[in-house]
């Protein structure tokens, strides 16, 4: 008995290899593609994907790879956040100096920050250009609604990464543009004062203090923002994505336009004559495996021209990751991230500007704290996050523009929004605004009648004029959607760009008075 | 999609995969290199292992070059808040053998570093600089963010008199010492405070060391954008740098203003713990705080030439755009009481130029007032004529419309003075007797316009007494 306790004892040591691997895998080198099929849905990492995919939601232009691409460089920023938190002491006395340790002598730390840094800027691109491919192509509509609102949450969320992150290297840089960010929540106060209400009302001051833990930035600020930055958004953030990728699948996949299979259809091809013999027959229930939608297998069908998940997705998938990462490695490598001198509240920056995605932003909070700063972004969150029920048509989802008359409203929209936007800047800056025209009329008034808010209200005017003029509202949301990223994108480069010390409009840099 | 097609499609990808991989190893390779072989303080210590290796000729030099790493090198000093690294790079300072190298591997000169070893005081203390980085351009700071760019060599000296007496460090850091009397003499302490002791109309200069580069507007500066030059060029001509600035310009030369500039700069808050404190300075500092009175004359070069010069006539300042009034002239002081010179010197002028010079505001003490009081004085007794005990009792009206007449125009409508002091001010009406009114009314003050009202002169008709009286009684109104 001992002995051959002792020998099996032995069998089991020299069998520990593959007996390990096959606990963990559950299964060998898929051969067939069932058993690729099999392989994806048993295993937790994979079974995300759909067991099979359709070579159409593989090819470049239906979704080029963004959220694929999110997700990498979601997973970048965590790996490299994590290495970051090392060395970073969330303290206004240390914060700096361990960044410069970062930036100097701990091994690999400036190429880590760099790549942190870069690939936060370029998730907040990829996240824009995601939204408008999901928008563009019409894949917000039914069943997919209430992934776009996800969508719009993890939008949210990644700008709220980037203000919190932002804060932490406690530079000049990071406290001007939270001077900024709280100077925008404690807004409202604008518009009580303007209303001559008791200062009871003043909801900006509980906001700011809210947000910075104290009356002025520091270590509150700074411990909350870390905390934000560190934990609670990634947790937030991790199952919102988890819950928007699970979405897809159970929304029926990618977006494909007519004659591809529809969700309700999926995995089922033309019925053919001949019966197929009892070896191939499902072993499994094959609507578990996603391979169809109902329980009872679907008997004298072929399987349509899907392709198995493993090996082509997740190598496509693969692709976008490694090209997120020659991005991100490339960027790191060339370029610094930046980092100003040690914040101090007695110098002023000037001009004091937020991260350039704020910027435009900032661009109509230099008209109004209040309306441009929580007024319009709610009101065009709002917007975005509900155009999936308010344009209700039924499309051929994966179609760009929905076709070419959406091509068309995109383009006349794209001129519409440009002009507006270049005239909502430009006709202040030569001309003034209300305040130089009409000294009198009441600050309440020159609050709300702001080049921004009139900006937005012609976005929304111009949107409602094309959902009568199609008779579609699809096309109204086209030209809502188009509206909004031009509008973005042009006050954005103006905030970067042509805006100088006092937030003075400059041509170029060079034209900016020495300091 | 037919099926060819996906293959065609998964060839690329594959492509693609091995391409995107490949490059991105490139890239990280390229990073390892930069950062282990590369790195400028790697080459930098590299080259100074070889001159050890060549100035080996002993056993003990063969031991140090034999220790030798080539690894960062760093000096923590916590009670500074100091890291620095520059030893990395300049890890010859203490060898006396590097004497002849070129930098970075030149030994330090002088016997400083005996007196303040690296491991105990750091480098950026004297020298600025940003001491964690490990590159030489941003440790060097003149063109990166940093607050406090390395010191150039010329103003080296003012690290010395930050820590050190200004006045105990003539031997090592003259330039210092130099700007330390300069300020002094030029009566820098008219308008300027340091540790409590000077006048108002300028900025306290405490901390003016440690002001920050972005502080500092640059606009006009014609030459280097540093913190150094900007002070060299703004003593040299202060009005070309700041537009409506106060300051008096003395037309320094430059060695002035270089010596003034090591002064200025010193003044960094003395924030160090206490045993980093020198001897001389502890001295020095004991003697400011339990002083024996200066004399007058002194106490008067330093904390009143600035504005009223030798004080023996009135002069017209153009920047200040007034009149500054005599002060010893003894047409003045043989009507001025010393209560009455007392009263102005310690509470000044509110809201005019005049600071207030009691010791919680100008920090002087009552001996001192009363050394410079005796200064004021000289020789010059009272007037006998002039009887402290006199009261007007005019008629204000009429007193009112003669101020209108003939001294509204200097010392404006309601008394809150032009060109001319203030008589609506606050100390003038509690220091200023009805006797003092009166008898410069009469005997006017010299050097300025107000000539006396006794008799005629150029501009004004004599006033009889009557209307003096008047006049006094209107102006004891004002307020």
């Amino acid at each position: 008995m001992a002995s051959s306790a002792l020998a099996s004892f032995w069998e089991n040591l020299k069998g520990l290899p593959h007996r390990l691997r096959d606990s963990v895998l559950r299964h060998g080198a898929p051969t067939s593609d069932r058993a690729r099929s099999q392989a994806v849905f048993s295993n937790f990492f994979l079974h995300i994907h759909a067991t099979r995919v359709h070579p159409r939601s593989l090819g470049l232009t239906a979704t080029f790879g963004l959220g694929v691409a999110l997700v990498s460089q979601f997973i970048i920023l965590t790996v490299t956040g994590v290495l970051l938190m090392v060395y970073y002491k969330p303290s206004v006395e240390l914060a700096y100096d361990s960044i410069k340790d970062l930036h100097y002598v701990v091994p690999t730390g400036r190429f880590i920050r760099n790549i942190h840094r870069w690939a936060a800027h370029l998730m907040v691109i990829t996240v824009i250009l995601h939204m408008a491919r999901v928008f563009f192509t019409a894949s917000y509509k039914s069943p997919r609604e209430f992934n776009w609102v996800l969508g719009m949450i993890l939008f949210v969320l990644t700008l709220m990464f980037s203000f919190t992150g932002y804060l932490l290297p406690w530079d000049q840089l990071a406290y001007w543009a939270i001077t900024i960010g709280a100077n925008i929540a404690a807004s409202p106060n604008e518009l009580v004062a303007a209303m001559g209400l008791p200062e009871i009302f003043n909801v900006g001051d509980l906001q700011r203090e809210l947000l910075l833990g104290a009356t002025s930035i520091g270590q509150e600020a700074l411990t909350r923002f870390y905390l934000l930055h560190v934990m609670v958004l990634p947790i937030v953030m991790t199952i919102i994505i988890c819950v928007h990728i699970w979405r897809i699948r159970k929304d029926g996949g990618l977006a494909r336009p007519e004659g591809c299979p529809t969700a309700a259809g999926k995995g089922v091809g033309a019925p053919v004559s001949e019966a197929l013999p009892p070896s191939v027959a499902p072993t499994k229930t094959y609507g578990l495996m996603a391979l169809v939608r109902d329980k009872s297998p679907y008997t004298g069908k072929v399987m349509d021209e899907t392709l198995p998940s493993w090996p082509y997705l997740l190598r496509a998938e693969l692709l976008v990751f490694m090209i997120t990462m020659l991005i991100c490695v490339a960027l790191g490598l060339l370029f610094d991230a930046p980092l100003k001198e040690l914040a101090s509240p007695d110098i002023p920056e000037n001009p004091a500007k937020a991260p350039w995605y704020f910027l435009g932003l900032q661009e109509i909070v230099s008209y109004s704290a209040f309306v441009g700063g929580i007024l319009i972004p709610t009101i065009a969150v709002l917007g975005l996050l509900l155009i999936p029920y308010l344009d209700r048509e039924s499309e051929p989802g994966g179609v760009w523009f929905s076709g070419r008359r959406g091509r068309r409203v995109a383009i006349e929209s794209l001129v519409f929004a440009i002009a507006a936007a270049a005239a909502a800047v430009g006709i202040p800056v030569r001309y003034g605004w209300l305040r130089t025209w009409f000294p009198d009329i009441p600050q309440l008034f020159i609050i709300i009648v702001n080049p921004g808010s009139l900006l937005t209200l012609a976005y929304a005017l111009w949107s409602l004029w094309i959902i009568r003029r199609f008779n579609s509202t699809r096309m109204g949301a086209i030209a809502l959607f188009v509206c909004f990223l031009a509008g973005f994108v042009i006050l954005t480069y103006v905030g970067v760009s042509l805006r100088g010390p006092n937030w003075d409009f400059y041509w170029s840099r060079a034209d900016w008075p020495v300091h | 999609m037919e099926k060819p097609d996906m293959e065609v499609l998964d060839r690329r990808i594959k492509w693609a995969l091995l391409m995107v991989s490949l490059l991105t190893l490139v890239f990280l390779a390229a990073a390892a290199v930069q950062e282990n072989l590369i790195a400028e303080w790697r080459i930098v210590r590299g080259r100074y292992a070889r001159i050890l290796r060549e100035k080996a000729t002993d056993d003990a030099g063969r031991e140090i070059a034999r220790q030798f790493e080539n690894r960062i090198m760093q000096n923590v000093i916590p009670a500074l808040n100091i890291t620095d690294r520059c030893i990395t790079c300049h890890p010859g300072i203490d060898d006396p053998r590097m004497a002849d190298q070129e930098q970075p591997y030149r030994t330090h000169p002088g016997d400083y570093l005996e007196k303040h070893p690296p491991e105990q005081y750091g480098c950026t203390i004297c020298h600025q600089g940003q001491g964690r980085a490990t590159v030489f351009a941003d440790a060097k700071a003149a063109d990166v963010h940093w607050d406090y760019p390395l010191l150039p060599k010329e103003f080296a000296q003012s690290s010395c008199a930050m820590c050190h007496a200004p006045d105990a460090i003539k031997e090592y850091a003259p330039l210092a010492a130099r700007g330390y009397e300069l300020f002094v003499e030029k009566g820098c302490y008219g308008c300027h405070k340091v540790a409590g002791v000077g006048g108002a109309m300028g900025l306290p200069l405490d901390t003016v060391g440690v002001k920050k580069k972005a502080a500092f507007p640059f606009a006009y500066i014609e030459g280097d954008h540093t913190i150094a030059n900007w002070h060299i060029e703004h003593l040299m001509d202060p009005q070309k740098i700041v537009a409506g600035s106060t300051m008096k310009n003395y037309n320094f030369t430059y060695d002035e203003a270089l010596a003034l500039t090591n002064y200025i700069l010193s003044l960094r808050g003395l924030d160090l713990p206490m045993n980093y404190i020198p001897k001389d300075r502890i001295e020095y500092e004991y003697h400011k705080a339990f002083r024996k009175a200066l004399p007058g004359e002194e106490l008067y070069k330093r904390y009143c030439y600035a504005c009223h010069q030798d004080g023996l006539s009135s002069h017209y300042d153009p920047i200040l755009k007034r009149y500054i009034p005599t002060v010893r002239n003894p047409a003045f002081t043989a009507i001025a009481t010393d209560d009455f010179l007392k009263r102005n010197i310690e509470k000044g002028r509110p809201g005019r130029d005049m600071p207030a010079w009691e010791e919680q505001a100008g920090g002087l003490r009552e001996d001192e007032i009363l050394n410079i009081v005796a200064y004021l004085r000289g020789d010059t007794p009272l007037s006998p004529d002039y009887d402290e005990r006199y009261r007007a009792s005019g008629n204000p009206e009429r007193g009112a419309f003669l101020y209108e007449r003939n001294c509204a125009g200097c010392h404006g409508e309601t008394g809150h003075g032009i060109q001319a002091p203030a008589l609506a001010n606050r100390v003038f009406q509690e220091s200023a007797t009805d006797a003092y009114i009166k008898a410069t009314i009469e005997r006017g003050r010299h050097g300025t316009t107000m000539t006396g009202f006794a008799q005629d002169s150029p501009s004004f008709a004599a006033l009889t007494s009557a209307e003096i009286e008047d006049l006094v009684t209107f102006v004891k109104t004002l307020q």
